[in-house]
């Protein structure tokens, strides 16, 4: 009984182990096909741009919608709560550690994995059920180049673009909410928001973003390639490249953390 | 010179489920082979293997002397422009219209020809399907029998020596199925060297040069279309009964008249 469960445990570790050294391998011939992907015929750049409108350019509205509105929750917990301990004027260093290096990067995160990572790991497991990704090897098209660098390339970008976007509406949320309750001039509102940031929260929140785009389009293409032969897989796979990636992200959000405090 | 293609000791499962065992056959250059056997058998796994497509668990595919899957990739990206693969449902790229699903192989392997050029090319070969109308469309607009036939002259736009079929006559009209017939003759005058998986009783009966008999995974017995025939094995000639119907009993005049001006309309020889 005992050395059965065992040897279970045996073999799912060994499973789990050999499942994580494909998805490494995986991850590495991404890494080794994007630099050559220029020189490749049949990858274009516009393949590359159209993955970043339809990535970042079609989720500025939600993205705006969401950072507009955590801008103002923020701020109006803020007012209502810093000056009571005498602590009024922590608020804008609040918004930017809240906004533009917490909520920013991971949000923005969990927005184009709910969208684009759900649509990637779609058309790619479907590409695979109708074997086109077959039909591709057949012709010499080596398929990490032309299919997952292009997605790689524009989500990653796409997630760096869209985080700033993210922080810029969030804050200019913060502002119009502070008009409403205790109008300052922008002048003086944009100064002290300055005079709050960084450098090294510019350079965290670009690290995560660049980071969260690799861990969604990596996922993404490496669940949608995941589905075998039947179209049932598929709905399974998204929910994989969803949940997984919402982990990773927030597991590499937690470590950029703590460095970031060591 | 068309190359022989050689699979030695293929074995291949999925999910705990054997799809080739041990599978050794050889597809000698410029012959024409076809593979029967039992819906399940593994003719198409056997086929995508060979293709360099299903990368086996044990066993080797040589091209030649190339192993298929283990060359260096300059030499396999070489070998693809020498291997046309029809796949059994077509597999056109949903995203690309006709015109670019054909001039795909020329823009990956023909790096010297502009895009006009290959655009050109592709409408020619079109053509002579009766497809260029269609360039324009999408794979979803098409019939299955559109859609077989233009996976065909995708298969062979870039004038493969060695060709692989899925099915090549399913689900095609007549006039479609006597321009693919058509083809593949063309092919066999090229001296391709030509596979074929098929269940059609008529085209194997005037086409194959060899025969390839499998089983649950296993090739049975290869060889000579004649040879094969006559085996006295009861078990291959339940299966080519079973799966080329009366063929096994016709008697050599009717051969011949397939293989002349039969029904089919192929006026080629099988030797």
């Amino acid at each position: 009984m005992a050395v059965a469960a065992l040897e279970r445990i045996g073999r799912d570790l060994r499973a789990r182990v050999r499942k994580l050294f494909y998805a490494t391998g995986f991850f590495l011939q991404v890494l080794r096909h994007t630099p050559g992907v220029a020189r490749q015929p049949h990858v274009s750049l516009k393949g590359i741009v159209l993955q970043i409108l339809f990535t970042g350019y079609e989720a500025f509205g939600i993205v705006a919608l969401v950072s507009l509105s955590i801008g103002a929750i923020i701020i109006i917990q803020g007012i209502a709560l810093l000056p009571r301990f005498g602590q009024g004027e922590l608020v804008y260093s609040i918004l930017i550690i809240v906004i533009v290096r917490e909520l920013g990067p991971i949000l923005t995160a969990f927005i184009i994995t709910a969208r684009s990572g759900t649509a990637i790991a779609t058309e790619l497991g479907s590409m695979v059920v109708s074997h086109e990704v077959e039909a591709y090897v057949a012709v010499g098209v080596n398929p990490i180049s032309y299919l997952v660098v292009p997605r790689f390339i524009g989500v990653t970008v796409s997630v760096v673009v869209l985080t700033i976007y993210f922080s810029i509406f969030g804050l200019f949320g913060s502002y119009l909410v502070t008009q409403l309750i205790e109008p300052i001039p922008l002048r003086d509102y944009t100064q002290n928001l300055l005079s709050a940031l960084q450098l090294v929260d510019i350079v965290s929140t670009f690290f995560k973003s660049i980071v969260f785009g690799i861990v969604i389009s990596v996922v993404a293409t490496f669940e949608g390639f995941a589905v075998e032969r039947s179209s049932t897989e598929i709905p399974q796979r998204v929910i994989r490249a969803v949940s997984r990636g919402f982990v990773l992200c927030f597991v590499a959000n937690a470590i950029i953390t703590l460095i970031y405090y060591l | 010179m068309s190359p022989t293609l050689r699979l030695d000791d293929v074995s291949l499962s999925r999910d705990g489920t054997t799809v080739l065992s041990n599978a050794s056959v050889e597809f000698s250059a410029a012959s024409t082979t076809f593979v029967v056997g039992d819906s399940g058998s593994g003719k198409s796994a056997l086929l995508k293997v060979a293709a360099g497509l299903l990368l086996p668990e044990r066993g080797s595919v040589r091209v030649d002397d190339t192993d298929i899957y283990t060359a260096a990739e300059s030499k396999r990206l070489a070998l693809r422009a020498k291997i046309g693969f029809l796949f059994q449902d077509s597999a056109l790229w949903a995203n690309r219209n006709v015109l670019d699903n054909v001039g795909l192989p020329l823009l990956v392997h023909r790096r010297d020809l502009s895009a006009a050029d290959i655009a050109d090319i592709s409408r020619s070969r079109l053509a002579r399907f009766g497809l260029d109308p269609l360039a324009a469309a999408r794979p979803h607009e098409l019939s299955d029998g559109e859609q077989k036939a233009v996976a065909l002259v995708r298969a062979l736009v870039l004038d493969p020596e060695l060709v692989l079929m899925d099915e090549p006559l399913q689900s095609v009209d007549h006039r479609l199925r006597s321009r693919i017939e058509e083809e593949i003759g063309a092919m066999r005058d090229r001296n391709c060297t030509i596979v074929a998986v098929t269940h059609d009783e008529d085209l194997t009966a005037v086409m194959a040069e060899h025969l390839v008999v499998m089983r649950a995974g296993e090739v049975l017995t290869y060889g000579p279309f004649d040879e094969v025939k006559a085996s006295p094995d009861a078990e291959v000639r339940g299966i080519l009964e079973h799966v080329l119907g009366e063929i096994v009993s016709y008697d050599t005049d009717l051969l011949q008249i397939l293989s002349g001006d039969g029904p089919t309309g192929l006026g080629s020889e099988r030797s």
